[in-house]
């Protein structure tokens, strides 16, 4: 049967909410209940707490600045005289005492007369020191070398001392020994001299350092 | 139509509703926490800044104390390469080594340098030209390197005088180009130092630390004692040929003469080694006397060889400046100036009186007059000047007090007894006399107690005890 509604449309009954739409509806409240507890507890708990942390944490560092500062700038006071420092070692440590190496070198030339071993003297003296690390040079002391004796061993008796002396420290090795015989002077005695020449060239600084040359 | 219906309808409506405020509710947590991520990140970075300010502040302590000693130690370096207003200094200080070396200074010029700046620091270089011996150039040099502000010599030449020169001259004057660099203190720019609690008594605290950081910024130098009586070695050492002929000795001659002075010098330096090691005084006298004599004679030998300018060969003339001057010049400092042919020396006198004094204070006459026989014969000499003349007088009275007591001991005086009251008297060899009274000639009572009886004898007052 047919069941016919002639009323108009407001007059009719209204259709009740049906239970699968009313649990439709009761799920989404629920849903964004919880999605509203959750911001809350995230803005309200979460984020205020960190933010409280955060202040804190701010605070510290503002209490620990100045003495960071102070702390800074000791540090750069301490590189100045550091870098200071380090030079003068630098400017220092590349000197080498020409006293003690000219003083050492009259010794050895009057230690030698005095013993007999032979009368030597020089002549024209060179010294130079440099430092040219490209070319493997750092100067030389350069003279002109004399021996009074006719016997050219004294030459090379000079040059041994020489080269066992203390002052040869910080030097390489001088040149075998070499030279040739000036004229004969009658008026003097010893009237036979030999020239030779007196050549030797400095290590580099590091090596200096290393055999402890002063 | 459709439109209407679906707003009509609460349902669709609540549901529309409800996933507006879902996604509404989403984005708000998905935008909180992503701020909560970025505080999170904020926080690690703030604690790890503090942690590393907190690591960083534990060193301050340290760095506090290293900074308080540099900065006192800074003076030392300012000392050791000065500012650029003490370059005329420099120059003046240059002038002083010329002084002191006894060189002759006769140019100065600054070099114009290729560019080798060791950061604060400005380097220097004057070359000087100047005339003097080799011990001149070691002179300067020296004074260069030893001086408190740093400086160097990265170059020196030296043109040996000629023989003739030299001859001529009468010393060698080498011409010496020398380069002397020095470095100019030019701090760049610095911050301002820290403002640091308690400094000074910081500096007080870290004293021992600051005078070691001195002490190792300080440069060392060579200490150079001279020329020692070495030779020039850029001098021809060679003998004249003509001055080792004539009247005056041969070679062989002056190297014995020379020999024997240095073997004298050498025995008198033991004699006066153990002559200081005896102790018993009269020997010493006698060695002091036997010393003296003989130091007197080599001094004249040795003034003879300076005076006749015998000695030509350099060997020999080497040996007798280096070996037998200064030793015969170091007995004479250590003996004292000379008294011999003059008396005995004050020294001499003081220590006799002394020793005369105390023999006599213990009756012993013989040992007193023994300490002064080895003196005697100079005593009138040493009489003759002024400030050794009370001192042989007090000698000379001491050793009259010596023998008048060992010839009063001499006297055969019988002592018989004495009787002591009003008139006190004494029976001597068999005769009674009183004080005052003469016994024998210079002898006289002087006065009389119940166990002996004083007389003055010679003056001198001795006793005699009356025997029981």
């Amino acid at each position: 049967m047919i069941t016919i509604n002639l009323l108009p449309e407001e007059y009719r009954p209204q259709p009740g909410i049906t239970p699968k739409k009313a649990a439709l509806i009761a799920s989404g409240a629920l849903v964004n209940a919880s999605l509203l507890a959750w911001w809350c507890w995230l803005s309200i708990g979460v984020s205020a707490s960190m933010s409280s942390e955060l202040a804190q944490l701010d605070e510290d560092m503002a209490g620990l600045t100045p003495q960071v500062d102070f702390h800074r700038g000791l540090e750069s006071e301490h590189r100045q005289y550091l870098s200071r420092e380090t030079t003068l070692d630098e400017i220092t440590s590349e000197r080498i005492s020409w006293t003690r190496k000219m003083d050492e070198m009259v010794d050895l030339v009057d230690h030698g007369s005095k013993a007999s071993r032979y009368l030597v003297w020089l002549g024209n003296l060179n010294v130079s020191q440099v430092a040219d690390a490209r070319r493997d040079a750092y100067g030389m002391f350069r003279a002109e070398g004399f021996s009074g004796s006719g016997n050219f061993a004294n030459v090379a008796n000079y040059l041994e001392d020489l080269e066992e002396s203390s002052f040869a420290q910080g030097f390489n090795s001088p040149a075998p020994p070499e030279g040739s015989q000036s004229k004969v002077d009658e008026e003097l005695v010893p009237s036979e001299v030999w020239s030779f020449p007196v050549e030797l060239s400095l290590k580099s600084p590091e090596e200096r350092k290393s055999d402890g040359t002063k | 139509m459709e439109l209407s219906e679906l707003i009509k309808n609460k349902v669709m409506l609540s549901v529309a509703v409800g996933v507006g405020l879902t996604a509404l509710l989403g984005g708000a947590i998905y935008f909180e926490s992503e701020h909560i991520t970025e505080v999170q990140l904020e926080i690690d970075g703030r604690k790890a800044e503090i942690v590393a300010a907190h690591s960083l502040v534990a060193g301050t302590p340290d760095l506090v104390k290293q900074v308080v000693v540099e900065r006192e130690t800074d003076a030392v370096v300012a000392e050791i390469l000065p500012s650029e207003e003490d370059i005329n200094n420099f120059v003046r200080t240059l002038r002083g080594f010329e002084e002191a070396s006894g060189v002759r200074i006769t140019a100065v010029k600054k070099k114009s340098l290729n560019s080798k700046e060791k950061r604060d620091f400005a380097r220097v270089v004057y070359q000087l030209t100047f005339e003097g011996d080799v011990f001149g150039l070691m002179g300067f040099i020296d004074q260069v390197e030893s001086d408190s502000r740093f400086m160097s010599v990265p170059a020196f030449k030296l043109a040996a005088a000629a023989r003739e020169k030299v001859d001529a001259e009468g010393k060698p004057l080498h011409k010496v180009t020398l380069d002397v660099e020095t470095y100019v203190y030019e701090p760049q720019k610095a911050s301002d130092p820290q403002k640091i609690d308690g400094y000074e008594r910081k500096v007080e605290q870290l004293a021992a630390a600051i005078d070691e950081r001195r002490a190792r910024l300080q440069v060392a130098s060579y200490e150079y004692l001279g020329s020692r009586d070495r030779r020039d070695p850029f001098v021809d050492p060679r003998t004249p040929a003509d001055s080792l002929l004539g009247p005056m000795m041969t070679l062989e001659e002056q190297l014995a003469v020379v020999d024997g002075l240095v073997e004298r010098a050498s025995d008198l330096q033991a004699s006066w080694k153990s002559y200081h090691e005896l102790s018993d005084f009269e020997a010493r006298v006698q060695a002091g006397v036997t010393f003296e004599k003989q130091l007197f004679t080599l001094e004249e030998d040795v003034r003879l060889l300076q005076v006749e300018g015998s000695l030509r060969d350099l060997d020999a003339g080497r040996r007798f400046r280096e070996e037998v001057v200064p030793t015969v010049a170091d007995l004479r400092v250590a003996m004292g100036e000379s008294q011999y042919g003059h008396g005995p020396a004050l020294e001499l006198l003081k220590e006799a009186r002394e020793v005369m004094a105390g023999h006599l204070a213990v009756g012993r006459f013989e040992q007193a007059l023994a300490a002064l026989t080895p003196l005697e014969a100079g005593l009138d000499r040493a009489a003759e000047d002024e400030a050794r003349a009370p001192l042989v007088a007090e000698i000379r009275d001491l050793a009259f007090r010596a023998r008048t007591a060992m010839d009063f001991d001499d006297l055969e005086l019988v002592l018989g007894g004495v009787i002591v009251g009003e008139h006190s008297v004494a029976l001597v060899d068999g005769k009674s006399v009183e004080e005052g009274e003469m016994v024998a000639p210079d002898l006289f009572v002087q006065s009389i107690e119940e166990d002996r009886v004083e007389f003055l004898y010679r003056g001198i007052a001795l006793a005699r005890l009356v025997s029981q």
